[in-house]
C-alpha cells in the first residue's frame, strides 16, 4: 500500500501539469481571437477531447508506439529514485492519456472565463492608459480568469483519480487503482475499503489546497 | 416579430432593421452547427442500434469466419480472436451502450429527483441530512464510486446501470433541490398554498412541470458520460459481460491481440467517441440556448 500511492500520486501530477500548461495557452489563445477559424478548430478540439475515452487513448499510444516506433514501455514499475529518465519515459504515454480530458476541460473554461474578463472596463482602462497588449492580456486579464479555471481543476481531480484507475491497470502500474480493481476482483474487502477511502480522502485534500490557493490568487479573498 | 412598416420611418432605418434581423438569423446558424451535428450523429447512433441487425444480417455471436482476418468486404471490419464479425459486434454494442445510458440516466433522475425535491420543499432537518449525504457521495471520486458498487453487487450489465445510476443521483440531487428552492418562492407557488392546496399537490402541478428544463439539460449532458462509465466498467469486465459485445468489452478484448489485428482497437473506440461526442455537442448547443448556468459536468 505504502508503495502504491506514491504512483498515483505522480501520475495525477503530472497530468494535471500538462493539462495546466496546453490548457490555460490555448484558452487565451482561442478567446483573444473569438470566432476565428482558429477559436472554432480549438473549441472542437476541446469537445473532442472531452470524449475521447481515456483507455481508448492509451490503448492507441501503446498501438502506435509498438507498431510504428517499436517501443513499448516497460511492464515492471521503474522508481523515480532508480532512474528519473526511465521513470518519466514509462509515465509519459500514462500521464497524457489521463490529462486530455482534463486539458479539454482547462481550455474550455479559460476561454470562457477570459472571453468575460476582457470585456470589463477595466481592461478597457488599462489599454486607454497605454498599457501593452501582451501586459493586459497575461498581468490583467489571465490573473483575474484563473480563479474559475483552478477551482474546475480542483473539482475534476475526482476524475483524474478514477483515469488513473484504469490506466494503472491498462500499464500494470502497481498504483491505488490497480490495487483497487484487483482488490474488488479478489473480495478483499479491506484492502477495497483502505483504497477507495484513500483516493476520496486525496480528493478532499486536493480541493482543500485549490481553496487556500484562491488567497494567493486574488488577495481580496481571506482565509477565514 | 415584421419589420416596422410606420409611413413616418425612413427607408434607410427599416433597411438597417432588415439587415440586423438578417445578421442575427445568420449568426444564430453559424453558432448552432454544433448542436446540430450532435443531434444528427445521435439520430444516426440510434438508426443504427435499431436498423442494423437487419440490414447487416450476420450474428454477432456466430463463430463461423476465420480468427482475426482484416477488414474486407465480406467482414467490414475485420473478424475478433473468435472468429465473430466485428461490425454485427460493433452495431449491437450501439444499442447496449444506447440502454445502459438511458436506463443509468432515467435511474439517476428519478433517485436525483426525489432527493432533490424532498430536500428543496421540505428544508429544514430532512434538508440537511439528505444534503450531507449528498455531499459524502460528491466526495468520492464517480468513477471509483462506481468501480466499487458494481464490483460490490457483482459485474454484470444490470449491477452496471445500477451503480452508474446511483452514482449520478448526486449530481442531479443538488440542481433539482436548487431549483425546487427558485421555484417555491414563485408567487404561483405561493398563491396555490394560500388557496388551500396539500403539499402533494404542489409538488405534482407546480414544482415537477417547472423542473422539467433543467432536467433536460441535465439528462442529455449526462447521458454521454453515463455512455462513457458505462464503457469504461466494462472495459474493466465489471460491466456488460462476455459472450455480449459492448465497446468497452471489445476494447479490453482486443489488447491482447494488438499486433496482430490493430483494426480491433480501433472500431470500438471510435464507435464510442463518436457517440459521446454527438451528445457533448447536443448538450453544448442545448445549453447555449436553455441554461449558461448549468456548466461543466462533474466526472
Amino acid at each position: 500500500m505504502g508503495r502504491a500511492m506514491p504512483i498515483t500520486a505522480e501520475l495525477a501530477v503530472l497530468a494535471v501539469v500538462l493539462s495546466t500548461i496546453v490548457g490555460i495557452p490555448l484558452g487565451v489563445l482561442s478567446a483573444v481571437r473569438p470566432n476565428t477559424v482558429s477559436d472554432f478548430s480549438a473549441r472542437v478540439g476541446g469537445l473532442i477531447g472531452l470524449s475521447v475515452p481515456n483507455f481508448w487513448f492509451a490503448t492507441l499510444a501503446l498501438l502506435v508506439g509498438s507498431l510504428v516506433f517499436h517501443w513499448i514501455p516497460p511492464v515492471t514499475w521503474i522508481p523515480p529514485r532508480q532512474s528519473l529518465s526511465g521513470n518519466l519515459g514509462q509515465m509519459a504515454i500514462p500521464a497524457v492519456a489521463i490529462s486530455v480530458y482534463l486539458m479539454a476541460i482547462v481550455m474550455r473554461m479559460t476561454r470562457a472565463t477570459m472571453l468575460e474578463v476582457l470585456s470589463l472596463d477595466y481592461i478597457r482602462t488599462a489599454r486607454a492608459k497605454g498599457v501593452g497588449g501582451r501586459a493586459v492580456l497575461f498581468r490583467h486579464a489571465l490573473r483575474n480568469s484563473l480563479i474559475p479555471v483552478v477551482t474546475v481543476i480542483g473539482f475534476q481531480v475526482g476524475a483524474l483519480m478514477g483515469g488513473a484507475t484504469v490506466v494503472e491497470v491498462i500499464f500494470g502500474l502497481p498504483g491505488m487503482g490497480y490495487t483497487l480493481i484487483q482488490a474488488i476482483f479478489g473480495r478483499d474487502y479491506p484492502v477495497i475499503e483502505v483504497s477507495a477511502l484513500y483516493l476520496a480522502a486525496v480528493f478532499v485534500f486536493i480541493n482543500l489546497l485549490v481553496d487556500l490557493l484562491y488567497g494567493v490568487l486574488d488577495p481580496r479573498i481571506e482565509q477565514g | 416579430m415584421s419589420v416596422p412598416q410606420t409611413a413616418g420611418t425612413p427607408r434607410w432605418v427599416r433597411d438597417q432593421v432588415v439587415v440586423g434581423r438578417l445578421r442575427y438569423t445568420v449568426s444564430r446558424v453559424r453558432r448552432n452547427p454544433i448542436g446540430i451535428t450532435g443531434a444528427v450523429i445521435i439520430l444516426a447512433t440510434v438508426l443504427v442500434a435499431i436498423a442494423g441487425p437487419w440490414v447487416w444480417r450476420v450474428d454477432y455471436a456466430s463463430q463461423a469466419s476465420h480468427r482475426l482476418l482484416a477488414p474486407s468486404p465480406a467482414h467490414p471490419m475485420g473478424t475478433d480472436e473468435l472468429g465473430r464479425d466485428e461490425l454485427a459486434r460493433v452495431i449491437h454494442g450501439a444499442s447496449v451502450s444506447l440502454q445502459v445510458g438511458i436506463v443509468a440516466v432515467v435511474i439517476a433522475s428519478v433517485i436525483g429527483s426525489a432527493v432533490g425535491i424532498a430536500a428543496g420543499f421540505y428544508g429544514g432537518r430532512a434538508d440537511a441530512i439528505l444534503m450531507r449525504f449528498i455531499d459524502i457521495m460528491f466526495a468520492i471520486p464517480v468513477l471509483v464510486l462506481a468501480i466499487l458498487i458494481a464490483g460490490l453487487l457483482g459485474p454484470s450489465r444490470t449491477n452496471a446501470m445500477i451503480a452508474i445510476g446511483i452514482v449520478y443521483s448526486s449530481a442531479f440531487a443538488r440542481v433539482v433541490r436548487g431549483s425546487t428552492l427558485t421555484i417555491m418562492s414563485l408567487p404561483h407557488v405561493e398563491a396555490a398554498r394560500s388557496l388551500g392546496a396539500v403539499d402533494l399537490r404542489i409538488i405534482v402541478r407546480h414544482l415537477v412541470p417547472n423542473l422539467i428544463a433543467p432536467l433536460m439539460v441535465l439528462v442529455t449532458v449526462y447521458l454521454s458520460t453515463a455512455i462513457l462509465t458505462e464503457a469504461t466498467l466494462s472495459f474493466l469486465g465489471l460491466g456488460t459481460q462476455p459472450p455480449e459485445p459492448s465497446w468497452g468489452s471489445m476494447l479490453n478484448a482486443a489488447r491482447s491481440h494488438m499486433e496482430l489485428a490493430p483494426w480491433l482497437a480501433v472500431f470500438p473506440g471510435l464507435a464510442i467517441m463518436l457517440v459521446v461526442l454527438g451528445f457533448n455537442f447536443l448538450g453544448d448547443g442545448l445549453r447555449d440556448v436553455l441554461d449558461p448556468r448549468l456548466g461543466e459536468v462533474q466526472r
